[in-house]
């Protein structure tokens, strides 16, 4: 009983067991989970590279002959961070705080599709999610909305108040798109009761939220000459705060009214759509999606949410709700993992050795997810009809075979599947690996079975 | 005021019944049918400009496409309207009578939500989350057997609107060894307690068999880095006896909030040369096939302030092929003046989404008047069918 619990909390709430870690947390399973709950910080063993601040202001600043090779060498440092955030998530002792910090940077999905987000996503995963991961959810909603990344991703950059005064002096608009996505993907999910004004007002609010760039220059131009005590730029731990090309005046989000000074409307509306009963039933829902099933029960949502709004939004809390909720350890195999589980999983029993990323980001982009790069805002999928369609499974199984072949010829077959399914592997694959023509062949079907693809 | 609305030539929104469809057998199937799918809300207005209206570049001084004859200027229609200068094939397709244009196309859908604007127009039910299977997969299924795999989309999973009942395939070609015959066998007799991994496995081992690339063809298809050599290969496909008959192309990064002039040159020409590839490759049988466009909702009338536009209504639809009754612009055209617009905002939706594809469904596929209200697109019975699109 406990080593088929100690697979659930290894599979499901981890990244997949390394060897022997089912054996080591068999004993108190939710224990060992209870254990990593706010361990969500920067790892130690990560090399940071450039604040976000830095990565702005210097691409902003960078003369044009300058320009292709500061913008390589940003993408090059983004990408070193990345992989080194990958093998620590490879060998992570903690890792359920690991997929919470997954599961969020999923919720705030930011795509490295542009070359600014791209150089920036290291820091948004550093600056703004993980810092909050075991905090409020008010207070990393706040973070994720000011943070240079997600305002590049959603062109809050491009967002200027028509009577700001930059506005008043040149036609300038307001881009809805973080507003938007704030409402619908962040918060109070899009059934949540919100409208297309709610929307506007909120865009409004988040207007002068930026970071150095064109838009502000050219501000800042205009400004100094013309608003000479004014002051132009307010930082804010991360966060940049731009009162020239804010929209001035009260707005109405939700049926109450925003009058503060500019720029501190945004923590208030945060903390209102934070404090939403919506928002918590929508976290809830994809809370539950992510640790019970594709279909959770009605009954796990409403716990959940209940949590969520009596604790305040505490996200902390809520980790140790999920870790005891009964629902979560009924079945061993009711959710697909992503490729990108399936491939740290892989590499995670495949124990400790040189990580070569080159394979990791081709077997990822062969399945179909490829790093960072989920095709909207709305984050990688979380459901077995999308992760098991035909031809994802096909190239989910030329991956595992690629995988045993390079990693697992001279391994025990048996000792093998003992340490990664064991407690749930079924006759018909103790069969096929006992009759697999090679050790390398048994390897595969262990990575390809659906105890190993399931979590 | 209606009165101030154009009524274009060719087809109106005529209330006659549709004739009852014969009864379509499998076999009848030799047509073919190719859906664009232009996600991230294309914009009308920049694929169509209506160059004779002066409020088009009123809403649009910095981003409004020239009219015919300028330098970088629309590709001349008619008096009223151009195609955008990246449409040059299309341009042809029109003069040579095989290309139907639709402006202020929309579905039901009135919000600005790429999602809900998506689930709505793949969906088919008129609500964002009001069916789980797609219009498409509907529409097949009320063909015939639902396990014919009559359609084929290009990817690693169905998009919504071929997901449903009817089975369907999924071409996204190996870029290692194929698996060989043993290893499959020994992994099905694994998968054979799962149920869902077996059927998707079996499903993926006989695509598999169907065609072979290699691996530099198959990743490039599998990135989606060439929509027109998707297209030639979902064409090659289509022609060949034993292939597929309906085929989607999911076609990304439509969401022009920004530096539309520069964004959408690619975006058009991509999509012109696919057009064109997919009439190359299917060779004898472009005379029996119809390429459609389609795309979850449209963009404001005026520009913003990045040069790009932000979500809308009404969007533009182009219908290309051999059996297309060309050379026409059709619908009804609402105007861009502050006055025409929807919420003073949006081009006014005046020709449904849904009228148009059940016209085509209807007359192309025969999918019977009865499947398309109840089934395909249920509640849409006041959204009249489009008619006459095809040559008879």
């Amino acid at each position: 009983m406990t080593s088929r619990d100690a697979f659930i909390a290894a599979h499901r709430f981890g990244l997949g067991p390394k060897s022997g870690e089912l054996e080591r947390i068999a004993p108190d399973p939710k224990g060992w989970l209870s254990a990593q709950v706010g361990k969500t910080g920067v790892p130690g063993d990560v090399e940071a590279s450039m604040p976000s601040e830095k990565i702005t202001r210097t691409l902003a600043g960078a003369a044009s002959p300058d320009r292709q090779k500061t913008r390589r060498i940003l993408r090059e440092q983004a990408q070193s961070e990345v992989n080194a955030m990958l093998a620590h998530r490879i060998g992570s002792e903690n890792p359920f705080a690991e997929r919470m910090v997954l599961f969020w940077i999923n919720h705030f999905n930011v795509s490295a599709s542009r070359g600014l987000t791209t150089a920036l996503q290291p820091s948004y995963e550093r600056e703004a999610i993980r810092p909050h991961v075991s905090g409020r959810f008010a207070d990393l909603l706040y973070a994720v909305l000011t943070h240079p990344a997600m305002i590049e991703y959603l062109d809050n950059n491009n967002s200027l108040g028509p009577n700001s005064p930059v506005g008043q002096r040149r036609p300038v608009k307001i881009n809805e798109n973080l507003a938007r996505e704030t409402l619908e993907l962040y918060s109070l999910g899009v059934n949540g009761g919100y409208t297309q004004q709610d929307i506007i007002e909120l865009a409004k609010i988040l207007t002068g939220w930026s970071f150095p760039g064109p838009n502000v220059f050219r501000a800042e131009k205009t400004f100094r000459k013309r608003f000479p005590n004014m002051e132009f730029e307010k930082r804010e731990g991360h966060a940049a705060f731009y009162r020239l090309i804010h929209e001035p005046g009260p707005k109405t989000v939700l049926g109450k009214t925003y009058r503060g000074e500019p720029g501190s409307e945004l923590r208030a509306v945060v903390e209102d759509l934070a404090a939403h009963p919506s928002t918590a039933r929508f976290l809830s829902t994809k809370l539950a999606r992510h640790f019970v099933s594709d279909t959770p029960s009605e009954n796990v949502i409403a716990k959940l949410s209940s949590v969520y709004l009596q604790s305040g939004g505490d996200l902390k809390v809520l980790q140790a709700a999920l870790i005891e909720l009964p629902e979560a350890w009924e079945e061993p195999l009711p959710k697909a993992k992503s490729p990108y589980e399936f491939l740290v999983a892989g590499m995670r029993a495949m124990g400790p050795g040189e990580i070569n990323h080159k394979h990791i980001s081709q077997g990822l982009m062969q399945m179909g997810q490829q790093l960072h790069k989920a095709p909207s805002p709305q984050g990688w999928p979380d459901t077995e009809d999308v992760w098991f369609a035909p031809a994802r499974l096909l190239r989910r199984v030329e991956v595992a075979q690629l995988l045993a072949k390079r990693y697992g010829r001279d391994r025990n077959p048996d000792l093998f599947l003992e340490q990664t399914i064991g407690p749930v592997a079924g006759d018909e694959i103790r069969r096929v690996v006992r009759g697999a023509p090679s050790g390398a062949d048994a390897i595969a079907f262990i990575l390809a079975s659906r105890e190993f693809q399931r979590r | 005021m209606l009165n101030r609305r154009r009524f274009l030539s060719g087809t109106a929104a005529a209330s006659v019944a549709l004739l009852p469809g014969a009864a379509v057998a499998r076999a009848e199937t030799d047509r073919r049918l190719v859906f664009i799918i232009q996600r991230g809300a294309q914009d009308g207005l920049h694929a169509l400009p209506p160059y004779a209206e002066r409020s088009y570049y009123d809403g649009r001084p910095k981003i409004g496409v020239p009219p015919p004859g300028t330098e970088g200027g629309a590709l001349k229609l008619d008096g009223l309207f151009g195609l955008h200068p990246s449409l040059t094939g299309l341009h042809r397709l029109y003069e040579e009578g095989e290309l139907v244009v639709a402006p202020a196309v929309a579905t039901r859908y009135r919000s600005r939500s790429h999602f809900d604007g998506q689930n709505l127009l793949e969906n088919g039910s008129g609500e964002p989350f009001g069916a789980s299977s797609g219009f498409l997969n509907r529409a097949l299924a009320s063909l015939g057997s639902a396990g014919d795999r009559t359609a084929v989309n290009v990817g690693l999973a169905a998009p919504l609107m071929l997901q449903g009942p009817a089975k369907t395939r999924t071409f996204a070609p190996s870029e290692t060894a194929p698996l060989s015959s043993d290893f499959v066998s020994r992994l099905q007799t694994a998968y054979s307690g799962d149920p869902v991994l077996a059927e998707a496995f079996e499903s993926a081992i006989q695509d598999s068999r169907m065609v072979s690339l290699d691996p530099q063809e198959a990743r490039s298809i599998n990135r989606g880095r060439n929509m027109a050599h998707t297209a030639h290969i979902i064409g090659t496909l289509l022609r060949s006896k034993e292939g597929p008959r309906v085929a989607v192309l999911e076609s990304n990064g439509w969401d022009t909030h920004d530096g539309i002039n520069f964004r959408s040159r690619k975006l058009f020409s991509d999509l012109d040369s696919s057009i064109l590839a997919l009439k190359k490759a299917l060779g004898p049988s472009w005379k029996k096939t119809v390429v459609v466009t389609i795309s979850e909702f449209g963009r404001t009338a005026r520009e913003n302030g990045s040069k790009g536009t932000d979500h809308g209504t009404g969007g533009t639809s182009f219908l290309a092929g051999g059996a297309v009754r060309g050379g026409r612009i059709i619908g009804d055209w609402p105007g861009t003046r502050d006055s025409d617009l929807l919420r003073n905002r949006d081009l006014y939706p005046a020709n449904p989404t849904e009228g148009l594809l059940k016209g085509l469904l209807h007359d192309h596929l025969g999918v019977t008047e009865a499947a398309l209200e109840s089934r395909v697109f249920p509640g849409s019975r006041s959204l009249q069918p489009v008619q006459g699109l095809l040559r008879s």
